[in-house]
């Protein structure tokens, strides 16, 4: 889905930076949703590793070609096949140098080639972080190696952070669908309880006869039988008519609806 | 006509005050003669994050692919496919983030690059090459911005009195034999770079401009000269005959 945003680098136009507006492809993978994906690799790194593992997590987007051609190179893919989505765990060649190294102890390592042993322990690494994508792939099954990242649509990324300083991405093969939800209808708020205050009518009193209240005065309100009111709801006039009794109660007899924009003064 | 060493060396002389006049108004640039330059350069700000004002005595070293290291004084930097790189494209020499990384091009993250996560370039008072980008925390869901380092400039800076060869408007050689100290801005040895300001020519361009009228009056000196000796021969031979 398209969304407005601007430009994250700003260019100069004479003394004055500004940042270009544009239409962008985003993900409707929700964030809430990347957040329990990460949340789970954090728990499953911090039980093999023996160790608390912080992670932050990048915003699932859509990449384009150029994007796509900048994560997979020199990257190792792993293919998740799962119930409701394919998914991909990618491990770029520093970051797995990284997490073998951190298995054995090594802070801060960079690309080179893994032993047999450290692919192996890879392997193994890779093969907790698949069962994590269960809540944005459905039920899974073990990672594997596949050549190319083409045919997926979605990406994001986890970083770890201390003692391991590596990134984990996900792909996913399919962005989730926008889904319209029914819109509500009156009859959905038919049992929902509001507040309804009534005004009743204004009677104008001399300023000498105002200073002569005291407790225990009467106030009169309208000469005829019935004083007229407006009913409010949320501060907002609904309705004019007559206040009154019925049955021992209060009420106020609907003379006239208030349309909206009639100026009618708000409470 | 053989040109004489004398009148050779005449011609480069005007050649170099030249030099010295043209580049009087780029930003950074060191004259080629010392009696036409300015103590202190203007130092202009702007709002460029990826501008700098470089330490007394100080240059930044750049390369061209695959000769051997510039330097510049000019502190108008950007970014280029990722690298941090002088006005003319030249990529800006420096340390990466990871310790005792060797001296070498500053880049940014592809992938972060790619991904349109790079916001906020910049360069800091102590040289760092950085840059933010949004991350989220997974427990609380809440976004903050991370700082990325992506390495120091380095420095390099020259005995005194070491005449640099000019390579351009902007860019000097190393002389042959002659090594550059080479550090980190603020690190005791350099002091700080200063962020969003450019330095100005070190040339005085008043000063350059008498010295290539003498260059020229010399040169005018020397021909005629050569025209009286030459004038004297043909005097001699007329004399013999």
């Amino acid at each position: 889905m398209n969304f407005l945003a601007f430009a994250p680098e700003a260019m100069r136009i004479g003394s004055r930076r500004v940042r270009a507006y544009r239409f962008e492809d985003r993900s409707l993978l929700p964030v809430s949703a990347a957040c329990v994906v990460a949340n789970g690799i954090r728990e499953a790194l911090g039980a093999l590793f023996a160790a608390t593992v912080n992670v932050r997590l990048f915003e699932p987007l859509l990449p384009d070609p150029s994007g796509w051609e900048a994560i997979g190179r020199d990257a190792r893919v792993y293919g998740v096949r799962g119930s409701r989505a394919d998914g991909a765990i990618v491990v770029r060649a520093t970051d797995a140098s990284r997490l073998a190294g951190a298995a054995f102890g090594e802070t801060q390592s960079s690309a080179r080639a893994l032993s047999e042993m450290e692919a192996t322990v890879l392997e193994r690494i890779v093969g907790a972080l698949g069962a994590q994508l269960a809540p944005v792939c459905g039920t899974t099954q073990r990672p594997s190696v596949i050549a190319t990242l083409q045919g997926f649509s979605t990406y994001f990324e986890v970083e770890l952070e201390a003692p391991i300083h590596a990134r984990v991405g996900i792909a996913l093969a399919r962005d989730p669908v926008e889904q319209h939800a029914p819109s509500l209808t009156l009859d959905d708020l038919r049992s929902v309880e509001v507040e309804v205050s009534v005004r009743l009518g204004a009677e104008r009193l001399a300023a000498g006869a105002l200073a002569g209240l005291a407790v225990g005065a009467v106030l009169p309100l309208g000469r005829a039988a019935a004083t007229p009111g407006i009913a409010y709801l949320a501060g907002r006039a609904l309705a004019r008519g007559e206040c009154g009794v019925v049955r021992d109660r209060y009420a106020l007899s609907i003379g006239t609806l208030i349309d909206e924009g009639s100026g009618e003064p708000s409470l | 006509m053989l040109v004489s060493a004398s009148t050779e060396r005449a011609l480069d002389y005007i050649a170099q005050r030249a030099s010295d006049v043209q580049r009087a108004y780029a930003p950074g640039a060191v004259p080629a003669f010392d009696d036409v330059a300015n103590a202190r350069s203007a130092v202009s700000k702007n709002v460029d994050p990826l501008s700098i004002a470089l330490p007394n005595d100080a240059y930044l070293i750049t390369r061209d692919a695959p000769s051997d290291p510039l330097y510049t004084r000019d502190g108008g930097l950007q970014v280029r496919d990722g690298l941090l790189v002088t006005q003319r494209g030249s990529p800006v020499l420096g340390y990466a983030s990871a310790e005792n990384a060797p001296v070498g091009d500053l880049a940014i993250d592809p992938v972060d690059r790619a991904l349109g996560r790079v916001q906020n370039l910049r360069i800091e008072a102590d040289g760092t090459f950085a840059y933010d980008r949004t991350v989220v925390d997974p427990r609380s869901g809440t976004r903050e911005m991370q700082r990325i380092a992506v390495g120091r400039l380095a420095l390099a800076r020259f005995p005194a009195a070491t005449k640099l060869g000019i390579v351009d408007a902007t860019r000097a050689s190393a002389p042959a034999g002659v090594v550059p100290h080479v550090g980190r801005p603020g690190d005791g040895n350099f002091d700080r770079v200063v962020p969003m300001r450019r330095e100005g020519s070190h040339i005085d361009i008043d000063r350059s401009l008498e010295k290539l009228k003498d260059a020229y009056t010399a040169f005018d000196a020397l021909a005629a000269a050569h025209k009286a000796q030459s004038k004297l021969g043909k005097t001699a031979m007329d004399l013999l005959k």
